[in-house]
């Protein structure tokens, strides 16, 4: 336990509350009347408030505090949300994310930022218009202000013009890592605390005592303009576990009488505590602490009934309505779900590749050691630390659809920008990647969407021209694949222009004059460094530096990218990538002795080198070509050839090669070691991985290998040469 | 680790303690301070006491207690601004004999 937890617990929660107020201003801005969505709204902001007033975040409290206001006129319907508010409430909830950030970041808030919280909280102010109207927000102690200066009888309303606030903290508040401090403290910040009692009626004798239960217990006068919901709000986390009476300036004396017996319940003399607080006089206390309380006898029978029970309400029915909000926050098998540290994860995942190449390394043993019983036994035990392997990565896979939903609002944004009417289509939102991919895969796709809304879609009148929707589409997509993951970008706009892109290319130095190119090959030009074929540079992309990045960054993640366009109906662009970057089913081989792996998933089959001619880089394959490449040539392994040489067929994105190798040694689960920064020019491998014997073997990069093949191959057959770099 | 250091006067028990009075602190300093509950006269240095919360407070409150039902006082002799601020903030100022100056929150 540790409050540096508490607080990533709360930076992460804001996070989520900050998503699900973009989602609900999104979804306003189609449907400006949803009840649910601006309930969400309201509910977002309030706990954000609630939680940053115990971390004593002041501005983010002041600020939040003046859109909650503005919010709950909104739900009360005094305020429409036009679309100027809705508008302001984006921009709010992103300077909120600025804010948030900085609190992450342990940053002071730049002057610029103030200065902005200071705009906005001025724009929002507008849309507060009276306040009178909007205090009755907490209607109680306007309802009952007037009442109780009538009240000459003493059964109606006190005289004390302060709120009384009594809290018994529960137990585990200490535990959970919260201060029982920082509410009173947060209290303060809201009003004058006209008087504090600290209870110790709770403290147990020393012997039972326990350092880390919490017994506080405090009585409060206090003197604020707040309305109820704000004054609840602080206490909003605690409310579940602790006893809380929140009594309104002028109270009814029945709702002390409540208090008091609550008290006397738990065997606290509150009476004298009350008097010290300045909220009960002593003709009240009096009056209260007869046998019987004695207005409920009076003539005003059924009123004063109704007295008691309204009492009540005020504590319970802000609880109920708080427990209703809670459950619809959680959403659907909240229960089911719980926040790990990301590195514990990380930590698991490692201890289980360790324990993958142990296992290997015990069933090397037994298969030596000849004893059946044995080998039985651990071929049990690594089919079990396979099925544990599986759920260690399934745990960090997460599903997309999170990250796509991000677009709707830069989507929006971009949208209204460029003056493109554009909706996003999202599918495949449930397929799950790992998660540090999701994470590497944002910024690439952003690119994609923004560029796909400059340069795909058309402006409505060309789109009109063209006999298509005004409106233009954008889709994300996402899908398995063969051990990838798929995500497409498509658009529906004018597709990519061919002779552009050549003349372009050309005029870069990119390609020579005489070179014939598959479209394949052209549309893929557009990921080469320093390419950009707009012909008008916007200031969302064009900029010529973007789409080569896109692939950089891609390509870190060992994925590809690839571009598919049909002119005048749109262009994909489909990324695919590795499902995770950590374990794979690995197929080994070797040469010379040396053993390598080759991810098992793009293994096709494995045949016999039969045609083994020195001359020739391509075989028959039953009836089909089949470039292949020598892998001790191309690793310049010295050696005997051996008798027999085998080819494993490996197939990458669509396209098949071989690789001839000296010996297949079978399957291997391979846990994949990154190569150190000396091995980065190092081409054709991808990484290390520690055999069950400690030896070290290779992990072959097949993509690379495959391009290589099939270049080769094609110069050689077509005397033909693409831009890219080749090898050897 | 917030360490306690005793110094006898006479009769007087004078406890200086230096570090942090909070949850993460509490459950060792109860063992270190509960065997001087039955002093005499209890005098709390709390002057290098840079951080204290609920836990804290907790603490300071249960030796008083202690020590009202047996008669006895316990006052703080010096305190650091972070606990004044507390022990203002919850009306417990006089309590502790602190100067009346600081006070004027419960007055």
């Amino acid at each position: 336990m540790n409050l540096d937890e508490v607080l990533h617990t709360f930076l992460a929660e804001a996070r989520d509350l900050l998503e699900q107020m973009e989602e609900a201003l999104l979804q306003l801005e189609n449907e400006s009347e949803d009840d649910e969505a601006i309930n969400a709204l309201f509910r977002a902001a309030h706990t954000i408030k609630g939680s940053a007033g115990l971390f004593q975040l002041d501005e983010i409290v002041a600020f939040t505090h003046v859109a909650e206001n503005v919010l709950d006129r909104v739900r009360d319907g005094h305020q429409a949300l036009v679309p100027d508010l809705i508008k302001l409430l984006f921009e709010v909830r992103d300077h909120l994310g600025v804010m948030i950030d900085g609190v992450a970041a342990g940053q002071e808030l730049a002057a610029a930022d103030s200065d902005r919280t200071q705009t906005l909280i001025d724009a929002l102010t507008a849309y507060q218009s009276d306040r009178a109207e909007f205090d009755i927000g907490g209607p109680e102690p306007v309802e009952r202000q007037p009442e109780a200066q009538q009240g000459g009888d003493g059964n109606t309303g006190v005289v004390s013009a302060h709120w009384h606030i009594s809290v018994r903290f529960g137990p585990d508040l200490l535990v959970h890592g919260m201060d029982p401090l920082s509410f009173i403290r947060y209290l303060g910040t809201l009003g004058r605390l006209v008087h504090v009692v600290t209870l110790t009626d709770a403290l147990p004798a020393p012997a039972q005592f326990d350092p880390e239960r919490c017994y506080l217990g405090f009585e409060l006068a206090f003197d604020s303009e707040a309305d109820r919901d704000t004054i609840e709000g602080v206490f909003e986390f605690v409310r579940d576990d602790s006893r809380l009476f929140l009594l309104p300036p002028h109270a009814p004396l029945s709702d002390y009488a409540a208090l008091l017996q609550a008290a006397a319940d738990a065997d606290e003399a509150l009476g004298p505590l009350l008097l010290a607080c300045g909220s009960l006089s002593e003709e009240e206390l009096t009056a209260l602490s007869a046998p019987a309380i004695p207005t409920t006898k009076e003539s005003n029978m059924p009123q004063s009934l109704a007295e008691p029970a309204q009492a009540q309400t005020p504590v319970q029915r802000p609880d109920a309505k708080a427990k209703g909000a809670q459950r619809n926050e959680s959403q659907p098998g909240a229960g089911t779900f719980i926040r790990v540290d990301a590195q514990k994860l990380d930590q698991l995942i490692n201890l289980v590749g360790e324990l993958i190449i142990a296992g290997a390394n015990t069933e090397l043993i037994a298969q030596k050691s000849g004893d059946d019983e044995l080998a039985e036994a651990t071929s049990n035990l690594s089919q079990l630390v396979e099925q544990v392997r599986d759920s260690a990565l399934t745990l960090r896979m997460v599903p997309i659809g999170a990250t796509f939903n991000r677009f709707q609002r830069v989507v929006r944004d971009v949208g209204k920008e460029l003056g493109k009417e554009i909706e996003l289509i999202i599918a495949g939102a449930d397929t799950e990647l790992d998660k540090t991919v999701v994470e590497k895969i944002g910024d690439p796709l952003t690119h994609l969407v923004r560029n796909a809304m400059d340069h795909g879609i058309e402006s409505a009148e060309l789109r009109r021209e063209r006999g298509k929707p005004a409106r233009g589409r954008l889709k994300l997509d996402a899908y398995h694949d063969s051990g990838n993951i798929v995500i497409e970008v498509s658009d529906d706009g004018g597709g990519l222009d061919r002779d552009r892109i050549l003349a372009k290319a050309l005029e870069r130095g990119l390609v020579k004059e005489d070179q014939s190119l598959t479209d394949k090959e052209v549309y893929q030009l557009i990921f080469e460094p320093g390419f950009s074929t707009a012909a008008q540079v916007s200031n969302l992309s064009g900029r010529g530096v973007g789409m080569d990045v896109v692939a950089r960054n891609i390509q870190a993640l060992r994925g590809t990218v690839e571009l598919d366009s049909e002119p005048g109906r749109g262009a994909t662009v489909r990324i695919r990538l590795p499902l995770t970057l950590a374990i794979i089913d690995g197929f080994m081989v070797s040469l010379s002795g040396a053993v390598y792996v080759i991810p098992q998933d793009l293994v096709v089959e494995c045949i016999e080198l039969t045609q083994r001619t020195q001359e020739r880089d391509y075989l028959n394959l039953r009836g089909e070509v089949l470039p292949y490449i020598r892998l001790r040539e191309l690793f310049e392994v010295e050696g005997e050839l051996p008798e027999r040489e085998n080819v494993v067929v490996v197939q990458y994105n669509g396209q098949k090669a071989g690789l001839v190798v000296d010996a297949l040694l079978g399957e291997f689960q391979t846990v994949i070691k990154p190569l150190g920064k000396v091995f980065s020019r190092a081409g054709g491998i991808g990484g290390f991985t520690i055999l069950g014997n400690g030896n070290v073997a290779l992990i072959l990069e097949v993509p690379g290998l495959v391009r290589q093949v099939v270049e080769r191959a094609g110069g050689a057959q077509g005397n033909r040469q693409t831009g890219s770099v080749q090898h050897s | 680790m917030t360490e306690v250091e005793m110094t006898m006067t006479g009769e007087t028990c004078r406890l200086t303690l230096s570090g942090e009075m909070t949850i993460y602190t509490a459950a060792q300093l109860l063992p270190q301070l509960k065997p001087h509950i039955e002093q005499t006269q209890l005098e709390l240095n709390l002057g290098a006491v840079p951080e204290i919360d609920g836990a804290g407070l907790q603490l300071l409150l249960l030796m008083r207690r202690e020590r009202a039902t047996a008669g006895r006082d316990l006052r703080i002799a010096t305190c650091s601004e972070p606990v004044r601020d507390v022990l203002e903030l919850c009306g417990l100022g006089g309590v502790f004999g602190l100067e009346p100056a600081a006070v004027a929150l419960t007055a």
